[in-house]
């Protein structure tokens, strides 16, 4: 059977996917243009965790990806490599934060000008008035 | 009705990426304790004084991996930010220009805001953000941070000023969006500057160390007793003043972003 | 073991902050949840070994998206669907 970790590791995954799809939610159902960047920025963060939660290492020793000495020996250099928890996933998910941050606060600017503009923040509302029916 | 259709969705893709897990996809059983090969390779040849072959100059695998081995993603990702800042600067920049509409509003002087003692503080903290943003630029090569960490430590510290004193007290004590879009563009030619400037050997571009088929030496890694990590501590210091001065200018654009449809929005305080 | 099960916890607070994120009809109630949210990932991030991106989204997560969303509800509608709440 399959160990005690392993569930535990497959139950955070599902937990992680659960708020995924609680964001993704968000942002088809509801209808206020501010609560969907919200959940915008939910969804984004949660699929983050993700990438780093599969670069883990489930193991008995584990190690940050950083090499704690200036001189090291060949002996610190391979356990380092057994150890350490894997940097590419970690330097992929900084790129992601930062994108989406740029695009988050880009987002809000045009909410803020969308609500000068139309007079209201309810999707559907602006979609009838762009299209010219009326309230 | 379509509400109860987006929560079965939302169960259906939930059920779904467990069965991917379970199945192997993210990772089995068997190969829990190890990692990807790739990542490996990294951990094993960023500070591989031994064979300098591939190696990346710096003990932080996560910098390294950064402006090293996927430098170019990181480049891109700088111009990402710079056209989502550009963006808001065409939604907002009418403002800039008009005048204050209604003085009561606008008009916040010097010495209103919160209270003598939070103003107090708020100067000492400033100081001290500054330094630790600075700290953790610079040091990104041997400590984990690096420049989009400084950056965004460094936005807190305009942050508590709008907040103890008022937008425009921090405009009039040199905060100005001119001067912080000037030092924006200064960090911006410095990081083409670093990494442009090995293809006048007929390098590679953004090469940090001295890699096999390239007339580049590389950017020196130990220069006497110090331990610059090639090109790693210049990119993250250009790298600091680009984010930080970016978080100024759009606190500034959001400040000035209701003048511009002629006070249009009714907002609530 | 141990940190796998605080990974479990931590997972499940995150997700009760994100149910009463969306469920929230006051917008800065929403704001609040989504940074407890924020704070549980930044934990999970400590946990797993990941220093250099728990600095950078501890300052991004709980220092600026609150702040700029307080920003967009203060020049907008604070109640979603209306000015009451019920």
């Amino acid at each position: 059977m399959v160990s005690v970790e392993f569930v535990l590791y497959v139950a955070s995954f599902a937990a992680l996917f659960a708020t995924a799809a609680v964001g993704a939610y968000g942002v088809l159902a509801k209808r206020n243009v501010v609560k969907k960047i919200i959940a915008l920025t939910i969804l984004g963060d949660t699929v983050n965790t993700v990438a780093i939660l599969v670069g883990f290492r489930v193991s008995g020793r584990v190690a940050p990806p950083v090499l704690p000495t200036l001189k090291p020996s060949k002996e610190v250099l391979e356990s380092f490599a057994s150890t350490a928890v894997d940097p590419i996933p970690q330097a992929l998910v900084i790129t992601a934060i930062v994108i989406n941050l740029a695009v988050t606060a880009f987002l809000l600017f045009l909410a803020v000008r969308a609500y000068a503009l139309y007079g209201t923040l309810d999707y559907d509302e602006i979609l009838r008035l762009r299209r010219g029916e009326g309230p | 009705m379509s509400k109860a259709l987006y929560a079965i969705l939302a169960l259906i893709a939930c059920a779904a990426s467990v069965a991917l897990v379970v199945l192997g996809v993210f990772g089995s059983p068997e190969t829990l304790g190890s990692i990807r090969e790739l990542g490996r390779f990294v951990l094993l040849s960023t500070f591989n004084v031994f064979s300098k072959r591939w190696w990346a100059g710096s003990p932080e695998a996560v910098t390294a991996v950064l402006w090293d081995y996927r430098g170019i993603d990181t480049v891109f990702e700088t111009t990402v930010l710079y056209a989502a800042i550009a963006g808001c600067v065409a939604l907002g920049y009418a403002g800039l220009r008009k005048p204050a509409s209604e003085g009561r509003k606008e008009g916040r002087g010097l010495g209103e805001g919160l209270t003598l003692v939070v103003r107090a503080a708020t100067k000492i903290l400033f100081a001290l953000i500054l330094i630790t943003s600075l700290n953790v630029a610079l040091h990104g090569y041997i400590t984990p941070g690096g420049g989009f960490a400084g950056g965004s430590t460094f936005a807190i510290a305009p942050l508590l000023i709008i907040a103890a004193y008022s937008t425009n007290a921090m405009v009039r004590r040199g905060f100005s969006f001119l001067r912080s879009s000037a030092l924006r563009s200064a960090g911006l030619v410095g990081l083409a500057l670093v990494v442009l400037t090995p293809l006048l050997y007929y390098g590679f571009v953004l090469q940090n160390q001295a890699k096999p088929g390239s007339p580049f030496p590389g950017y020196p890694a130990f220069l006497g007793p110090l331990f610059l990590g090639g090109s790693l501590i210049y990119l993250n210091l250009a790298e600091f003043l680009v984010v930080g001065m970016e978080f100024i200018m759009v606190f500034i654009l959001f400040h000035v972003l209701d003048r511009v449809l002629g006070g249009g929005g009714h907002g609530e305080r | 073991m141990y940190s796998l099960a605080i990974l479990l916890y931590l997972s499940v607070a995150a997700l009760a902050a994100s149910v009463l994120a969306i469920k929230a009809r006051d917008l800065v109630k929403a704001v609040a949840f989504s940074a407890m949210q924020s704070v549980a990932y930044a934990i999970i991030y400590a946990l797993l070994l990941a220093p250099d991106i728990l600095i950078v989204y501890v300052a991004v997560g709980v220092g600026i998206y609150p702040v700029l969303m307080l920003y967009a509800i203060s020049k907008t509608r604070r109640y979603e669907g209306g000015d009451t709440v019920e």
